[in-house]
């Protein structure tokens, strides 16, 4: 081989090593981009030239992502699971929260008041401040149902609101993922496998995962379908959009359904489906428990005072509260007023007659919830027991479920991770490497050079 | 042992000699192509491998270079020639003329491998100054532009975990 092919197949050899080296700026230029994957140049050798001796070096293939598919699946789906834990964790820990039990202020330290009341009253039924205390009371239990109540709607409300975001985040991330499956496919057929593009579509399709139970699919011409509940959400270069409608029936609060048809839309798991969850069960069944609760207090407590007499002696038939449930009840407008219709005697004109005020006290220990049962106390006793575990088993589930969305995390970065770090360490021995080279040449050539001019 | 067996006997030693540096050079010019195929694959071990037998062959190069020499010396003080100016054809001309051509052909054999491994050694002394460019000029990136990536004040490091970028397989 001449000097001059050997020079063109090395020099040939090196551009591609050059391509290489525009590679690692591209990866040391993105080392704290988000979702960013390493690339690395596919070399392949060139066969040398028949009877050369010398191989023909190497020539440039192409530039490839390094990313591990497997990797993306499963933290996809252990996103989903995370998202969906995370949500119901942080909702069911609010709840928590409001109930603030066990506590001085919590409903069940307040109901106790109540019912103590009634009891101090039963002792002194002419008393005028022992009616003020169980009016008082009374206030003050209605009051405590009524936030208690409002709490948890209002967090119902917030899932709510924040299910409206993320539907349009999902929306927004269909589109985008549409619009970049068109930018794909066409630098695709041109040559360049769009590794920075797909990078883009990979982080959508890691938050879309984390929102919601979707599937994904990668078409032989590099675009990405992406299904949902068996339909599609992204379908080559259309994103099909959900819309949000309110649902009268459900407190306004808003139904998912596709945009195109109006069919409904299931998301049974991610951050949607936990607020969903949350929204429509968590809370709800824990709204429903304490409405139980406050309902049952309220027909007990008026039947009771329904059929006990004033401090007149002659008014029966008052109710002591008003309102249905938890969300409106209160002190009968009436008794607050006028603390003497407190019904505390059994019978008409019976002076200093206490029994039906303890008649009402003794309700507090009556087994008249969960077909009789259960006490007042027991059953929200039960019902804030159940919120502490669920609380407690979604924030373990949550916590287990980052941890391997962690690890995997890890395992994608040791993949597809760029370290500048070592980065430098190889550059550093690619050139000692080289000058040790170029040390070993030129002392060959002062050699040759006079065994050349003596021979 | 008279004045052309003294002659004919440094004549031989010369030829033993160049015979083991024409061995040396047949070995030289391997490696010098082993090592074109390192650099243009950028495999750096493979070329301090190569750096290294390199290494061992100059040395015995080195102690052929001192024999061939000392037998010059000793032709030369048979002929009465300048030892650091006698050149083969010189030497031949006072050999018979078997012997001097035998000599000639090995001189020119020696030459001409030298000559190929010398254009090797030049090719190759080209592909490595372009590739110190380049690694010097990505150095410099590294060190500069990203200097505040690379390790903080308290000794940590912004960048993140994982695999090299530089992923040179082929």
């Amino acid at each position: 081989m001449g000097l001059s092919v050997a020079l063109n197949t090395a020099m040939r050899a090196l551009l591609a090593q050059q391509q290489a080296m525009d590679a690692v700026s591209h990866n040391v230029s993105n080392v704290n981009t988000p979702g960013y994957s390493r690339q690395r140049v596919l070399l392949s050798p060139v066969a040398a030239p028949a009877g050369s001796g010398v191989g023909g070096g190497v020539s440039f293939d192409g530039v490839q992502r390094v990313r591990d598919m497997f990797v993306d699946f499963q933290m996809r789906q252990q996103k989903q699971t995370a998202g969906e834990a995370q949500t119901r964790a942080d909702s069911l820990h609010l709840a928590e929260l409001a109930f603030s039990e066990p506590s001085d202020s919590g409903l069940r330290s307040v109901m106790s008041q109540f019912f103590n009341s009634w009891r101090d009253l039963s002792n002194t039924p002419e008393d005028g401040s022992a009616r003020s205390a169980v009016v008082q009371a009374g206030q003050t239990f209605a009051i405590t149902a009524q936030r208690l109540q409002q709490g948890l709607t209002d967090l119902r409300d917030s899932a709510d609101s924040r299910l409206q975001d993320s539907v349009a985040e999902m929306n927004n991330l269909a589109s985008q993922i549409a619009v970049l499956n068109q930018k794909i496919t066409s630098i695709r057929a041109s040559g360049d496998p769009g590794g920075d593009l797909s990078d883009q579509r990979d982080l959508a399709l890691d938050r879309l995962s984390e929102l919601a139970n979707v599937t994904y699919n990668e078409q032989t011409n590099g675009s990405v379908d992406v299904v949902l509940n068996g339909r599609s959400l992204v379908h080559g270069v259309s994103a099909y959009a959900i819309a949000l409608v309110p649902n009268a029936a459900n407190n306004n609060y808003s139904d998912l359904t596709w945009a195109g048809d109006g069919a409904t839309v299931t998301v049974a798991s991610g951050e949607i489906g936990g607020l969903l969850t949350q929204r429509d069960t968590d809370l709800t069944s824990r709204l429903v428990d304490l409405n139980t609760l406050v309902a049952q207090i309220i027909t007990d407590v008026n039947a009771a005072h329904a059929a006990g007499y004033a401090l007149d002696g002659t008014t029966t038939g008052t109710d002591f509260f008003s309102g249905t449930d938890a969300a409106d009840i209160d002190v009968d407008a009436a008794v607050a007023a006028n603390p003497g219709l407190l019904a505390a005697a059994t019978n008409a004109s019976a002076v200093g007659d206490g029994s039906n005020a303890l008649a009402v006290a003794a309700l507090q220990t009556a087994n008249t919830l969960s077909s009789g049962s259960e006490t007042y106390d027991s059953f929200y006793g039960g019902l804030v027991s159940r919120i502490g575990v669920a609380a407690k088993d979604a924030q373990s589930l949550a916590d287990a479920q980052a941890l391997t969305v962690s690890h995997l995390e890890e395992l994608r970065q040791s993949v597809a991770g760029v370290n500048v770090d070592e980065e430098m360490v190889n550059l550093v021995q690619y050139q000692r490497g080289y000058e040790a080279a170029a040390r070993i040449i030129r002392a060959v050539d002062e050699m040759l050079d006079t065994l050349i001019n003596r021979t | 042992m008279n004045y052309r067996m003294e002659i004919v006997a440094g004549a031989d030693a010369l030829g033993a000699v160049m015979s083991s540096q024409h061995e040396i050079l047949r070995a030289m010019r391997a490696l010098a192509e082993e090592q074109q195929q390192a650099i243009v694959s950028g495999d750096v071990h493979a070329l301090t491998d190569v750096v290294e037998q390199q290494r061992e062959l100059v040395e015995h190069l080195d102690a052929l270079e001192t024999e061939r020499m000392t037998a010059l010396v000793a032709i030369a003080a048979a002929t009465g020639l300048d030892a650091d100016t006698a050149s083969l054809a010189a030497i031949a001309a006072t050999l018979p003329l078997d012997r001097a051509s035998a000599l000639t052909r090995q001189g020119q054999e020696l030459r001409d491998e030298a000559i190929t491994l010398q254009q090797l050694q030049d090719v190759n002394d080209q592909l490595i100054e372009r590739s110190r460019t380049l690694v010097d000029r990505w150095l410099h990136y590294l060190k500069t532009v990203l200097s505040g990536s690379l390790y903080t004040a308290s000794g940590e490091s912004g960048s993140m975990p994982g695999a090299r970028s530089l992923d040179r397989s082929v």
